[in-house]
């Protein structure tokens, strides 16, 4: 289970300014919402879900670390053209958060050519990149996942192969997911329920 | 590495580099024997660079000097950028170690370079091992600043974040994600360290802290060449710099081919073989169509 | 009338956009939609008559108005045409908006007219009016570091609509923002063409906030112009496949059954 309670995070030293968070509980195999207008501090509140940033205050449950795998908390960031390390090809970085070929059978289900996959960041376009984003955040250890605006920067047709993809797959793998996005009726489709931030 | 042997220019010059570096040391003569009937001799095929003022052959001078001045230099530079990359390093571990590596850099920047280099060459001994650990210790503060600056930036890219949550150790990110950007900037740092430290090493011989003027090193004899240069004596300064110039320059080339590489990053093995069956298949997506 | 004649842009290799040909009218809105990679960014670009290098433009652009002769290509149209960009990095990043308002009326108006223009620009900003919904002082003093994406967007447009050009190009001008500052924005460029009678090209991938001020819809695909119809065509279902695949691919049209895949078992 995933679960913030009360959370806060400070910017700086001084206590005075910060981002105080919605609570959230997120049941394994749950698909919530999060909405809220730009600038509230979504992004903050999905590194610290996904245990990069630290909390200030509150109280924050997340399920167990297992080490030498990936987190069970996956977060997948906004714009792929900054999530990937522009050295690597993308079969590098897919096969860093999953160690091996294990990817290889849900190419097909993402819409992903294996071709793609030899080339670097800057070579794909952004649907394709996203695509690559998703599957990356998929291991076999994961859990839950942070869908922070994954298809706000992308076409509707894209967005919308994109989250036939991985509706599908996360109802086969019963993975849990916090959407956040600026777009209700976005969150109307793929979530059983909002929680409205402002 | 294969990489590297598959330029064939950087081969070429990193050979030759390496040949002028071992005949010079190598070389017979050590360019330190006093003949005062040839002194002030012009460049002849005898005396290649000509001769200085007490007759000594500036050709055998300068190759020792260059000899010298790389292995003094070369040193001194190479301690002074790990140093500079291990501080930079240790300011990621926390923010007290951070605090401190600030506050050194602060304080060795603070104080006047030359006076900072006396100091160290008196606490070293002077001599050689004095030199190069007074040059050392007093240069990587400017380089370990831009790697900390360089790092900061890294650490705050999503990639480096998201990196984070594939459960790898922290050295396994560091190495990944941070080192090969970081190293083109720490190749091009040692680089310009060096001739700052060869400037550097000339300006304690003259001031009488560095090595004994008798024996050759680049910075003593552009130095002193620069006294007789009104006198006509143009080969004193010109053939030793153009041989420093050049093997400055053959350096540069190697670093900058070295750099290409290290740029383009690491590559998977499976990689290079499924690139060359490479199926380009135009991608076919079903779009959903309902009539509304 | 701003009229494009087989407007098209190649290399040897590559057609990057099919001659497209339509016209413009003062007044109308016309949308322009297409998935990513379909050449709606080109075609804004191409009617300034920036191309990318290496590549060369067919066709022609033209604008009439009324009794006025013809006046032809990329020269005449950067003096009628403003583009509201489709990201913040074209604002000047020291000035702040207002002083990049007032620069743009200097640079678009006759030098006599300055002086009325920048005080007409500073009397709307203070009285209440379709500009000041749009851009308001808090906006206006902004640096363009301070702006967040909807202001920066507002911004945007208001530097476009500023210049008193007779056509407007917005491109993507509500692309990731929320629906009130979409909202705020559609009904800016509804005021321009219809209070205004400027031609507006919008340009956009989301199709549903299009349709409601659009009067006309170009589709594009792969560079290629698909059809020119209407919103109501669109609504009724009277349009090519590949319009009802982007009318279909708006949320609020997907088919619940299909999508709502992360039901709990």
């Amino acid at each position: 289970m995933l679960k913030l309670s009360n959370g806060h995070l400070a910017y700086g030293i001084g206590e005075q300014t910060g981002i105080q968070f919605p609570d959230i509980e997120l049941l394994p195999g749950q698909s919530l919402g999060l909405f809220g207008p730009s600038g509230l501090g979504k992004s903050s509140l999905a590194k610290v879900l996904a245990g990069i940033e630290a909390l200030s205050g509150g109280e924050l449950v997340l399920p167990e670390k297992q080490s030498g795998l990936a987190n069970p908390v996956q977060w997948i960031f906004q714009q792929p053209e900054f999530a990937f390390n522009p050295r690597l090809t993308l079969r590098a970085s897919l096969e860093e958060s999953w160690r091996g070929e294990g990817y290889q059978s849900l190419l097909a289900q993402f819409a992903i050519l294996p071709s793609w996959l030899d080339r670097r960041p800057s070579q794909v376009s952004g649907g394709q990149l996203q695509r690559i984003n998703i599957l990356r955040a998929l291991t076999e250890s994961t859990q839950y996942l942070i869908c922070d605006e994954i298809t706000a920067h992308l076409d509707m047709l894209t967005q919308q192969q994109i989250w036939q993809s991985l509706g599908q797959y996360t109802k086969e793998r019963k993975l849990a997911r916090l959407v956040i996005s600026h777009d209700e009726e976005l969150l109307g489709q793929v979530c059983d329920s909002i929680i409205y931030w402002s | 590495m294969e990489r590297f042997l598959s330029q064939k220019g950087a081969v070429a010059i990193g050979c030759s580099l390496l040949l002028l570096l071992l005949s010079a040391f190598f070389w017979p003569s050590s360019g330190t024997e006093i003949n005062l009937l040839n002194k002030n001799m012009a460049p002849s095929l005898t005396y290649l660079f000509g001769t200085d003022w007490l007759g000594r052959d500036l050709f055998s001078r300068s190759l020792k000097a260059l000899v010298s001045s790389f292995y003094i230099g070369g040193m001194a530079v190479i301690l002074s950028c790990t140093l500079a990359l291990m501080m930079a390093m240790l300011a990621l571990v926390n923010r007290y170690f951070r605090w401190s590596v600030d506050l050194l850099v602060d304080l060795f920047m603070s104080l006047p370079h030359l006076l900072l280099l006396i100091l160290l060459a008196l606490v070293f001994g002077g001599d050689q091992q004095g030199l190069v650990m007074a040059i050392a210790l007093s240069h990587w503060p400017r380089l370990t600043r831009l790697l900390r600056f360089e790092m900061q930036v890294i650490a705050n890219t999503p990639y480096f974040q998201l990196a984070k949550q594939f459960g790898h150790s922290p050295l396994v990110i560091l190495k990944r994600h941070m080192l090969p950007h970081l190293l083109p900037q720490w190749f091009v740092g040692a680089l310009l360290l060096f001739p700052h430290a060869l400037t550097h090493m000339a300006a304690l011989t003259f001031l009488g802290f560095g090595l004994d003027p008798s024996t050759p090193s680049m910075g003593a004899l552009l130095s002193q060449a620069s006294q007789y240069l009104l006198t006509g004596m143009w080969w004193l300064a010109l053939c030793p710099g153009g041989l420093l110039l050049i093997s400055l320059l053959m350096l540069s080339y190697l670093a900058n081919s070295v750099l290409k590489i290290v740029r383009e990053g690491p590559q998977t093995t499976t990689t290079s073989i499924r690139s060359k069956v490479n199926l380009e298949i135009k991608p076919r997506i079903k779009v959903g169509v309902k009539n509304a | 009338m701003l009229s494009v004649e087989k407007l098209s842009i190649q290399s040897d290799e590559v057609n990057l956009l099919s001659p497209i040909s339509f016209e413009l009218k003062p007044g109308k809105i016309m949308g322009v939609i297409g998935a990513s990679g379909s050449g709606k960014s080109l075609l804004a670009s191409a009617i300034l008559g920036d191309i990318p290098k290496g590549f060369s433009r067919g066709g022609k652009v033209t604008f009439s108005t009324e009794g006025l002769a013809n006046s032809d290509d990329s020269f005449a149209s950067v003096a009628s045409v403003a583009l509201a960009a489709q990201s913040a990095t074209v604002l000047d990043p020291l000035r702040t908006v207002l002083t990049q308002l007032l620069r743009r009326v200097k640079l678009t108006t006759q030098r006599k007219a300055e002086s009325t223009q920048s005080a007409l620009l500073k009397t709307t900003l203070n009285t209440q009016s379709q500009y000041t919904q749009l851009i308001n002082r808090q906006i206006a003093r902004c640096y363009p570091h301070q702006l967040s994406g909807g202001m920066a967007k507002k911004a945007l447009l208001a530097q476009a609509s500023w210049q008193q050009t007779d056509y407007i190009l917005a491109d993507e001008p509500c692309c990731g923002l929320d629906s009130q500052s979409a909202q705020d924005i559609y009904a800016h460029l509804s005021y321009l063409a219809k209070q205004e009678t400027r031609g507006v090209l919008v340009i956009s991938h989301n199709l549903k906030q299009l349709l409601s001020v659009a009067d006309e819809i170009l589709v594009l695909q792969e560079g290629q112009l698909v059809e020119r119809t209407t919103p109501d065509k669109i609504l009724s279902g009277m349009s090519h496949p590949y319009t009802q695949a982007l009318w279909q691919a708006i949320p609020a049209n997907w088919h619940k059954e299909k999508v709502k895949y992360a039901e709990i078992a």
